[in-house]
């Protein structure tokens, strides 16, 4: 029913697209007249002041004349200057042009003397020379010519490669993607120097025309994972992509689960470790964040540090985020099932203070819970958008709110400050699924104050059915756990030294029609004894 | 699409149903009145008088900075069932009575010698108490009064009071039972219970001053017979019982010093190991209580040097000798005043004699009186603490 | 039969112990004969793989199929439909049964205000999107929760370790061996022959040769675990306390020094009743489901599950009512349909083999 219901949402915004978008129903073929070439390309940039246009005549003798066109701001304008604009109208009258240019030679000496870009390509239709102009190419037309051609001048401001602000790290490399999608690939590429290392690039989104870069290893990704992707992504039908969650949205298993099933991150090394056990990468031009598929519930409590230091550390380190994810998600529920239901359970002594601290409060330890679990969303919600020069300010007033402030006006009572704060503390840690626990935490919250630990277990139950049916891309959410893969959790809540993990994750090699299976889940690192 | 509607809906209603109607066992701490212990006594018309102590939170919260005001509250309420008696409690306490934190169980005197099964049920049904609460027979006293007096040092007066049955049994001077062994107890064939005692300090009350603990003293233990109260041990008679029942932990034991006449030497337990036996013979049951215990030399009065082997020896002969006339005492008390059995033989003929038990089952108290008894005791000195040598004014 | 879903061996191991854990480890019919409850539990477990080695030799002999489609080759369309009929009764009436003890457990040892119906419908919900997962699902499930389980066992076991008497053993067989053996055919029926409701689920097992070994050992780990429950409680609680009080291990969870856990080993206990009362309905709607050569069994769970609890509060006026009940319903059940009626099939496999 949930699939029929988001087939319908797309189908929504298919027809709604198919009605407004039609300027590439025009005709594809170049003309072969300048004027038509010209009045065409001034028609589709109508009224876009960024587009410019230069008409050039070239020859002594015979006089061809051409056109170079590219949008201001979205090229590097000295390399238009110097490779395309400088060799056509200066270098050009030092070339003998006078014995063999005429007309019919004007594309082959172009193309093979006079233009001096690295990157050059021949394109056929209006539409490519369209979407190249777009993209912040330089197009080159001869008159009387079908074909023109491409040069690429892109080179707009951007930003440089900078540490990233989401996943920071202790040790380990600084640099994170940016939003342009070349240096990403380039960043990629720097990781994984090897040939089998391939870049898709696929354009999505109607109006946007956003390019997408499908990124994997052949030989590692197994091939029903990349053939899925491929079509998800093909299906998709949409007016714009703005940043990698809107296909993260469209591809998604399951539209309506709160858990993630695509992992995103903005670090080279992270993606590239992804890549190197067999996922697949998704990029996408305008945002730093890189999508991975598929996508394990695991991977959310492991860090690309846990790697980088020594497996004890590591080990002990992913323990702690499993804590963390525990008493995130259960302790507020967890101190409501206990203070309204298993009082008897409490140790005297707490009971005692928590008895005390609570006469007078007017409401129940349910609402107050609540309350405070509010007040610290909006609070960290404020953290979030605000300007940060009003940082100071918000800080002081939280510290009021969620503190002595509200126990002293008989608000709260400090436990449950005790509790908030815990809460938000550990939920820091686990920052993957900061759209997911602030949910089930709340709904753990209303069962505990329903049936106490019996509601709550009985969510969490079907929150475990849940992610046990979930399935990321054809791959089980909670493998290696269950289904169970001994040889997996070598890389779960302890990391074994790296070479003792001598095989890939199973189950995205598993099955895979194009290679020998156990010959390729063996990695070739181990650890000889001479060493 | 209208069917996923239809399940939100229902959803969002059987939330609010199920959340602003009743949250059927929800309950508000500050709704609850703390139990920390209850007391049992029998009305003059034989209806049953529970008093129960409940603390008050915030007046705990509030002593830290001085309050004076006290931070227990002790009611008593009657009924013809323990049950009814607390419920009829409500008639005065504005919260529900919370009993699964109950420390302590007083039973009252009278109560006690017409049978204690009937207070025990209710606490055995309930889903909801504490089954590692300590039992405790007031003697010549109301168990009202008792939870009713104040404490110097505990804001809690059953705390003070659980805490002394602790220490008391350290030093081997009470029974400390509690009330899921009492239970066990009762269930046993042919064993009855022993209860530890709280009393009066001194004999003469003064009626003018209001009872504390200070005034009270705990030690010493009830003889029951099945569920009935019938005598009672002195300190000395607890401690023979509670060697032969493997309860000490520590405790002192004097003994003439064999070097000086009239003067004493103190000595501590450290372990002791206590087992009790009961052998067929001829028919007739041999009552085995075997004690071992080792200790050191805790304090020695007048001259002489201890520590040399012989003395040694001859200190561990007698101390061993203490205690064997110890439990002799108290075995023979038992079944000679009492015909009680508290040290649990019977279940031992029950385990080990089955045939046997069928036999005599009904007449087990009769057959206790009259078997023979042997008790052996053995101490072993494992040191003399840090000097060697008394200290001597020259 | 369709082969697309599969379960691995791990998940099968995990679904075996939940089940046969599952209320056992609440209502053991050994209390009944006090301090010999080990004795008679161990009789039963050793009976009990004698009947998990016939069902697994009925499986392996009509390799894909499930109990209904053997019982329509062994006994013909007509018999082997009523036969059909009376085990998918007989799951329906296992799954009430269990939901019924969970629900009187919890309304007694922690919920008592609460009414026993919302309890239910509670547990009921669960299971009813426990089912609707599929069979694979619900193998994933159990691997996951399974342990914990065991886990909880051990670690309560050894955080009673202070209170054991080891005393408590004796005397054996105070009331003769009567007694010790109407006891052990009690656990062979329950929770042991009950395992023939796996019938409908070893084929799905994706390596079949792994059945033999994977239905042996878990037979063992769990019966071991649940011979450590008894043991416990046994110990703990005292042969007295031990048959008279209803939930046994709950009262032992409560006397664990210090620290109050008895809510966290209830909830525990809550995961075997799950995947015994999932297995039970997953049996009965596949049952029906390949009685009538349907295909998709997912319609068949709604209802039935509404009939499960229906029968559940229908089956008994009140808690005291049950125990009895169960006795003499062992004797129905487990002569027919845990017995009997799989050596017949075995032996008429077995016949046809020789022909």
């Amino acid at each position: 029913m949930l699939r029929k219901l988001s087939r319908f949402f797309q189908y929504l915004k298919l027809k709604h697209l198919n009605d407004t978008n039609n300027y590439q129903e025009e005709e594809r073929i170049i003309p072969d007249s300048i004027e038509v070439f010209k009045e065409r390309l001034e028609r589709v940039f109508y009224d876009c002041s960024d587009f410019s246009l230069r008409e050039i005549t070239l020859g002594d003798e015979t006089r061809v004349q051409l056109i170079v066109a590219f949008i201001d701001g979205l090229v590097d304008k000295n390399l238009v200057n110097n490779d395309v604009l400088r060799p056509l109208m200066i270098d050009s009258r030092e070339a003998d042009l006078a014995t063999h240019f005429n007309q019919s030679t004007a594309l082959k000496t172009l193309k093979n003397d006079l233009l001096t870009t690295c990157d050059l390509q021949e394109v056929k239709s209006f539409k490519q020379l369209v979407t190249a102009i777009l993209a912040g190419d330089s197009i080159i037309y001869i008159d009387g010519e079908r074909v023109g051609f491409k040069a690429g001048t892109r080179g707009w401001e951007r930003r440089g490669i900078d540490e990233p602000q989401t996943e920071a790290v202790v040790r380990g490399p600084r640099e994170g993607f940016s939003e342009t999608l070349r240096t990403n690939t380039a960043l990629l590429r720097r990781k994984i120097k090897n040939h089998k290392l391939k870049l898709e690039m696929l354009t999505l989104g109607e109006q946007t025309n956003t390019d997408i870069c499908l990124c994997y290893i052949k030989d590692l990704v197994h091939r029903d994972i990349l053939e899925t992707v491929r079509r998800r992504l093909k299906r998709i039908k949409t007016d714009a992509i703005l940043e990698s969650g809107y296909i993260e949205e469209f591809i998604e298993d399951a539209p309506f689960s709160v858990f993630p099933t695509v992992a995103n991150s903005e670090k080279p090394d992270i993606v590239a470790a992804k890549i190197l056990e067999g996922r697949v990468a998704i990029l996408c031009d305008g945002t730093p964040f890189v999508l991975t598929v598929p996508h394990f519930f695991i991977e959310t409590l492991l860090s690309s540090e846990d790697y980088y230091s020594r497996p004890f550390f590591s080990s002990l380190v992913r323990i702690l985020r499993l804590l963390a994810l525990i008493l995130t998600t259960v302790l507020p529920g967890f101190y409501v099932a206990m203070v309204a239901f298993h009082q008897d359970v409490i140790p005297f002594k707490l009971l005692l203070t928590i008895t005390a601290s609570r006469e007078g409060i007017p409401f129940s330890v349910f609402t107050e819970t609540l309350l405070m679990g509010v007040t610290y969303e909006l609070l960290r919600e404020a953290g979030v958008r605000m300007p940060r020069p009003f940082g100071q300010a918000i800080s002081i007033v939280g510290a009021l709110v969620l503190g002595q402030a509200a126990v002293e006006a008989g608000i709260t009572s400090t436990p449950v400050i005790m509790v908030t704060a815990i809460t938000a503390i550990t939920s820091f840690i686990i920052p993957p699924l900061k759209g997911t626990l602030p949910i089930i935490r709340l709904i753990l919250i209303l069962v505990a104050n329903i049936l106490g630990l019996l509601g709550m277990a009985l969510i969490i139950i079907i929150i475990f059915i849940h992610m046990s049916g979930l399935r990321s891309f054809g791959v089980p959410y909670l493998a290696p756990f269950s289904p169970f893969t001994g040889a997996d959790l070598k890389d779960t809540l302890l990391r074994y030294p790296l070479w003792a993990m001598w095989t890939r994750p199973r189950f995205l090699i598993k099955n895979n029609r194009n290679i020998e299976d156990e010959q390729y889940r063996m990695k070739k690192d181990i650890r000889t004894k001479e060493d | 699409m209208s069917n996923w509607k239809k399940m939100i809906l229902l959803m969002v209603t059987c939330f609010f149903v199920i959340n602003l109607t009743a949250c059927w066992d929800n309950r508000d701490l500050t709704e609850m009145g703390i139990a920390t212990a209850v007391g049992f006594d029998q009305t003059e018309g034989g209806d049953i008088e529970v008093t129960v102590q409940l603390v008050k939170p915030g007046v705990i919260k509030a002593k830290a900075q001085g309050s004076p005001e006290e931070s227990f509250w002790g009611v008593s309420a009657t009924g013809q069932t323990v049950f009814s008696a607390l419920r009829n409690l409500v008639t005065t306490v504005n919260r529900e009575i919370f009993l699964a934190h109950i420390e302590l169980m007083v039973i009252g005197e009278e109560l006690a010698r017409d049978g204690i099964i009937d207070v025990i049920d209710f606490f055995e049904r309930e889903h909801e108490s504490n089954r590692r609460a300590s039992v405790i027979i007031a003697r010549g006293i109301k168990a009202r009064e008792i939870l009713a007096a104040k404490s110097e040092l505990e804001n809690i007066p059953a705390m003070h009071i659980t805490s002394t049955l602790e220490n008391n049994t350290a030093v081997a001077k009470m029974v400390n039972i509690q009330f899921i062994d009492l239970i066990k107890c009762l269930n046993a064939p042919g064993y009855s219970p022993a209860i530890g005692v709280i009393q009066h300090r001194k004999r003469e009350d003064n009626p003018a001053e209001k009872l504390k603990i200070k005034d009270l003293e705990v030690e010493g233990a009830a003889v029951f017979k099945k569920d009935q109260l019938i005598g009672w041990l002195d300190p000395v008679e607890t401690r023979g019982l509670i060697f032969a029942r493997d309860q000490v932990q520590t405790g002192i034991i004097n003994t003439d010093n064999p070097l000086e006449r009239g003067k004493k030497v103190s000595c501590e337990v450290v372990r002791s190991n206590g087992t009790i036996d009961v052998e067929l013979k001829q028919g007739k049951p041999l009552l085995i209580i075997e004690v071992k215990a080792e200790g050191r030399l805790g304090e020695q009065q007048g001259k002489g040097d201890l520590t040399t082997p012989e003395m040694i020896k001859k200190l561990e002969e007698d101390i061993s000798k203490v205690i064997e006339k110890n439990v002799l005492t108290t075995v023979e008390l038992l079944q000679h005043k009492y015909k009680s059995d508290i040290f649990g033989f019977s279940t031992i003929v029950h385990r080990k004699y089955l045939d046997y038990w069928n036999q005599v089952e009904d007449q087990w108290d009769q057959i206790f009186s009259q078997a023979d008894v042997k008790v052996k005791a053995s101490w072993k000195m494992r040191s003399s603490a840090i000097i060697k040598q008394p200290s001597q004014a020259k | 039969m369709s082969t697309d879903v599969q379960i691995s061996k791990f998940q099968l191991a995990a679904l075996i112990m939940g089940f046969v854990f599952g209320s056992t480890a609440i209502m053991n019919p050994v209390t009944a004969v006090s301090q010999d409850a080990w004795l008679s539990y161990l009789l039963g477990w050793a009976a009990g793989f004698v009947l998990l080695g016939i069902y697994i030799a009925i499986s392996l002999r009509h390799p894909g199929k499930t109990l209904i489609e053997i019982l329509f080759v062994s006994f013909g369309q007509y018999l082997g439909r009523i036969i059909a009929l009376y085990y998918i009764w007989y799951f329906i009436h296992l799954a009430a049964l269990v939901l019924r003890v969970y629900g009187e457990f919890f309304v007694t040892a922690v919920y008592p205000e609460t009414p026993i119906i919302f309890l239910l419908i509670c547990f009921t919900i669960v299971i009813i999107y426990f089912i609707k997962s599929g069979l694979e699902v619900m193998g994933r499930v159990s691997e996951l929760f399974v342990p914990v389980i065991l886990i909880q066992v051990i670690l309560l076991s050894l955080l009673l370790l202070p209170s054991y008497d080891t005393n408590n053993f004796f005397p054996v067989m105070e009331k003769g061996f009567k007694p010790v053996f109407d006891a052990a055919v009690a656990v062979l029926s329950f929770p042991f022959g009950e395992v023939v409701i796996f019938l409908m689920v070893f084929p799905f097992l994706n390596k079949q040769r792994d059945l033999l070994k994977t239905g042996f050992l878990s037979l063992l780990i769990i019966g071991l675990v649940l011979l450590i429950t008894t043991v416990r409680d046994l110990l703990v609680l005292g042969a007295d306390i031990y048959s008279r009080y209803s939930f046994p291990p709950e009262i032992s969870a409560r006397l664990v020094h210090a620290v109050g856990l008895h809510p966290i080993i209830d909830i525990n206990l809550l995961f075997g009743g799950l995947v015994k009362m999932g297995v039970c309905l997953y049996a009965a709607v596949m049952g029906i489901t390949q009685l009538f050569n349907l295909k998709n069994y997912q319609p068949f769970v709604l209802p039935l599950a509404s009939v499960t609890v229906a029968l559940s509060i229908w089956l008994y006026d009140n808690f005291l009512g049950m125990l009895p009940f169960v006795y003499i319903y062992i004797y129905y059940a487990l002569l027919p349909l845990q017995f009997t009626i799989p050596v017949i099939i075995l032996i008429i496999s077995l016949l046809r083999r020789n022909q």
